[in-house]
């Protein structure tokens, strides 16, 4: 549990303190025995940097009785040298004559809110550093400065895994490391092994709690303190990439809010750290790949191995005035030859030859084993080396064989094998031409093969690159992204969610135009760039604009297209723009789906002209849904592109009342079936939650309150809401309600709370006022009704505009009894 | 608001049972109502199992009331009950480590008295 842990003290009448709880010995680090009784002024309290007068001393002035009490915030200095950041609130206290006392005050640690806002910043910055990074020793780098600068740390160091099954120290900074740290073993039991095979981070407020779960670790440490210590596993979608380790300056007692933004940081640099190995891995393959390419320029239709091996008969067999050839690989195992491909006359020569053991006494098998061609002129030759072959040759009328191994690098992965109806002399050019072609085949068959495997990266890729989006309370998300069908045509489409600030929640879909490897990774990288934007919250115009300078910047060559939209889930507002992208869908839910064509301009500019971007303005209500897709969607070969976008507007109007994880599915199903994919498509539905049902509304004014509790008791009980969570639910309306009471409408206007509610696989729950939230970071009582909302529920959105503040709760139903 | 106090001021201690509903609109009642039962330095129980609702409001007010207990150094005890909503709450918030509240009236009473 996350306690909010107030400090409190007494002062009596000179200053000196009287009276402290644990909470404040613990926040300035003092012990209750040395406090008691200490006058001021009191060491916690800081200087002023501008030479302001000290709050300590702002206290000891309280004294003199002209103001009641004060109420401020500042930096502490605790004894072991922490900075912490405090509100406090000082009263005086007097007697019944009025005569001043003493005085009482709080203290609370504020430091874990004011870190918290810096931390979106932190992390958008890392994200950003992370994405423009390519390959894994740049990674590495900045996941380790990056580190040591958000986090405020002693030491970082980076954990990779080594081919022996070991996890090598390659990285490190700052204090804690030397300079030859071993490597450890995966079966040693140490924070750093078991968070790697766990995949779960370990968290030790000190080195005594580390040292006590871990014991094996005390002989390996090379310094001496009491720091606290954190071990988070980089995880990427493959598993786990790496392990970093973070001593730091001090003890530390991770709160939750500290725990989930070590493993938001652990997160990112995981999947950085995942794209940078397949990106090396990738570009690899894809230099090969080429080579084989123009190399294979005459094998060039081939897509499978089975179609190789046809072509290159079809080939050899003539070529050669054979009678017959046969193609045949080597099993996954290794143990047995399966037949591929047969040419020649009839299927008979074929028969009782489609597996054979690779133990087998045949010339076929023997040149796959020893790795050299076999040839056998005449059918002395070869009655005399496989005398148990005198049948076969005279049924089939064979007179020489030639069997040549396929061979990838010193691998045998198969057979070519020609039956000649004539002895041969198998002279040196007559050798030559067969190898080579056995060459060529086996090349061919290993590049149909990688294909395969290729794909798979890409995809993997792709996927790694592109987002995990989840529902917010106030907008149901799906997403879904198809790469194309074959061999290196993965593609750069993308698309992302980003909650901003005030609530409003980004969508973009793009498509960096260019194929494969280079083509991906610039979408990881513009993908970033948009979320770095979008959290600036200038709105659609500004974010093409900034994309514009990045893609000046950054994007070399690659053409790209986007399309943006920004949704205010308060009151639906729709801003919008798009570059050089198909517009968006708009699908009401009660009239035509129709897109959003105003805000077009070009492509995202490589020129270096900087353009102001339209936008435009649209609505959604609850229950319309927006849907962003790139054109592999709509686009067919032989179709101009509003015949697809037709197509797209009557599939959206016959399936809009679906869920949008169904609408998803029946776009790619009925839009753009397999058979007429011809690219890669990313689609993003969004819809606006159906929160119609108005529960109550009522006066902003604390006796309506009893009213808003029992209303909404009687609604969700109406919905059948299990008690314990009708219990918590109304009472994080009625703190919501309470917020909206004190602080909405201060200036003395009168004003209304609006509650709305939607039960679906969740309750959701709207608290709205139009007034603006005014209270200070400092006001505890408020702090706590937020801090017992948040608790209560699963989700909160607090939204704020300058015409209204809107309070969303929500709270699963599935998994509760 | 329903929000009925049942004040004892025993030899002992003074005990006040509160019924009903707290909320923003009585927790500035609730509160002034508890400074004044203050009867010079005796013990003051609060004892909350009897509510039916509280809120933040309510929490804040039997902060504040804790601390102008210690400011008369009155020992202070608040009776939250076991599993309730109470309890609930002052976990939520921590609150329970500064007001340290009792399962049952019994055990109040006798930790004052083991006090005295």
């Amino acid at each position: 549990m996350e306690a909010l842990r107030d400090g409190f003290f007494r002062t009596d009448v000179d200053g000196a303190i009287v009276e402290i709880n644990d909470a404040f010995c613990t926040l300035v680090g003092y012990t209750e025995r040395e406090i008691l009784g200490m006058e001021p002024p009191h060491p916690w309290w800081l200087e002023d940097p501008e030479g302001g007068e000290r709050s300590g001393d702002k206290i000891a002035g309280l004294l003199d009785g002209a103001i009641d009490g004060i109420e401020f915030t500042d930096t502490i200095a605790s004894r072991d040298g922490r900075r912490l950041h405090v509100s406090a609130s000082v009263r005086v206290l007097r007697d019944d004559d009025g005569d001043v006392t003493g005085s009482v005050g709080t203290l609370e640690d504020v430091s874990e809110r004011s870190a918290a806002q810096d931390r979106a910043g932190h992390l958008g910055e890392l994200g950003e550093l992370l994405a423009r990074s390519v390959e894994e020793d740049e990674v590495l780098d900045v996941i380790l400065d990056g580190v040591m600068r958000t986090v405020g740390l002693k030491g970082a160091g980076l954990f990779l895994p080594t081919n022996e099954g070991a996890l090598e120290p390659r990285r490190h900074r700052g204090m804690g490391w030397t300079h030859d740290e071993p490597a450890l073993a995966l079966s040693s039991d140490l924070p750093i092994t078991r968070a790697f095979i766990e995949g779960t981070p370990y968290f030790f407020s000190d080195r005594d709690e580390m040292e006590r779960a871990f014991p094996d670790v005390a002989p390996l440490m090379n310094v001496k303190d009491d720091h606290a210590r954190a071990t988070l596993p980089l995880l990427g979608r493959r598993g786990p990439a790496a392990v970093l380790h973070l001593l730091f300056n001090g003890v530390n007692e991770f709160s939750k809010v500290e725990r989930t933004f070590l493993g938001e940081v652990a997160t990112r640099c995981g999947l950085a750290l995942e794209r940078a190995s397949l990106y090396d891995e990738q570009r690899r393959d894809a230099v090969r790949a080429q080579r084989l390419q123009e190399a294979f320029a005459a094998m060039a239709a081939a897509g499978s191995p089975a179609e190789i091996a046809q072509i290159a008969l079809q080939d050899a067999v003539p070529a050669f005035s054979a009678r017959a050839g046969s193609l045949a690989l080597v099993d996954d195992e290794g143990s047995e030859l399966r037949l591929l491909a047969f040419e020649g006359p009839g299927a008979a020569g074929a028969e009782g030859w489609d597996v054979v053991s690779l133990g087998a006494d045949l010339p076929g098998t023997d040149a796959v084993r020893q790795r050299t061609a076999i040839y056998l002129g005449d059918r002395a030759a070869i009655v005399e080396r496989y005398p148990d072959q005198v049948a076969l040759i005279e049924k089939v009328g064979d007179h020489a064989w030639a069997a040549l191994p396929l061979m990838t690098g010193t691998r045998s992965i198969g057979l070519l094998f020609v039956n000649f109806p004539t002895a041969q002399a198998f002279d040196a050019p007559q050798r030559l031409a067969l190898e080579s072609m056995a060459d060529r085949t086996a090349s061919a068959i290993g590049r149909a093969r990688r294909a395969v495997h290729e794909h798979d990266v890409a995809v993997t890729l792709q996927h790694s690159l592109l987002p995990v989006v989840v529902d917010r309370p106030s907008v149901r998300i799906s997403t879904r992204y198809e790469a194309g069908a074959q061999g290196l045509d993965v593609g750069g489409d993308w698309y992302d969610s980003i909650g901003l600030p005030d609530g409003r929640i980004a969508f973009a879909v793009g498509d960096v135009v260019g194929r494969g490897l280079e083509a991906a990774a610039t979408m990881g990288h513009l993908r970033s760039a948009l979320g770095a934007l979008a959290l600036r919250g200038e709105g659609p115009g500004a974010v093409l604009e900034g994309l514009d300078e990045f893609a000046r910047a950054a994007m070399g060559t690659h053409m790209a297209t986007v399309a943006y939209a920004e949704l205010h889930p308060n009151d639906g507002t729709v801003r919008y723009a798009c570059a050089g992208h198909p517009p968006p869908i708009l699908v009401p839910a009660d009239g035509p789906a129709r897109p959003l064509d105003g805000a077009r301009s070009p492509l995202l500019e490589m020129l270096d002209v900087p353009r102001v971007r339209p936008v435009a303005t649209a609505r959604m209500d609850p229950g319309d849904t927006l849907v962003l897709y790139t054109d592999g969607l709509t686009e067919r070969r032989d179709e101009t592109p509003d015949i697809g976008l037709d197509r797209l507007l009557r599939v959206l109007d016959a399936s809009k009342d679906e869920d949008p994880e169904v609408i998803c599915d029946v776009l790619l199903d009925r839009v753009a079936p397999v058979g007429a994919r011809r690219d890669d498509i990313a689609i993003l539905c969004a819809r606006r939650r159906e929160i119609g049902t108005v529960i109550n509304e009522v006066e902003a004014a604390a006796d309506r309150l009893v009213e808003i509790r029992a209303d909404v008791e009687a609604w969700l009980r109406g919905h059948q809401i299990p008690v314990p969570l009708r219990e918590d639910l109304v009472l994080a309306v009625a703190e919501a309600s309470a917020n909206a009471v004190e602080h909405a409408y201060r200036d003395g206007r009168a004003g209304d709370i609006t509650i709305e509610g939607f039960v679906d696989q969740d309750v959701v729950l709207r608290i709205v006022d139009r007034g603006t939230w005014r209270f200070g970071e400092g006001d505890p009582d408020r702090g706590r009704g937020m801090h017992i909302m948040r608790s209560l529920v699963d989700d909160m959105e607090l939204i704020r505009r300058p015409d209204g503040t809107t309070v969303v709760l929500r709270k699963l139903l599935a998994g509760t009894d | 608001m329903d929000l009925l106090l049942d004040i004892e001021s025993g030899s002992g201690a003074v005990v006040v049972g509160v019924k009903g509903e707290i909320d923003l609109s009585n927790a500035s009642l609730l509160e002034r109502r508890l400074l004044d039962a203050f009867d010079g330095g005796k013990p003051m129980v609060v004892d909350l199992t009897e509510v039916a609702y509280l809120d933040s409001s309510a929490l804040a007010c039997l902060h504040r009331v804790s601390v102008a207990a210690g400011d008369r150094a009155v020992q202070m005890r608040v009776v939250a009950g076991e599993g309730g909503m109470a309890k609930r709450l002052l976990s939520i918030t921590g609150l329970d480590e500064v007001l340290r509240p009792c399962g049952t009236l019994q055990e109040a009473l006798a930790s004052i008295s083991s006090e005295h």
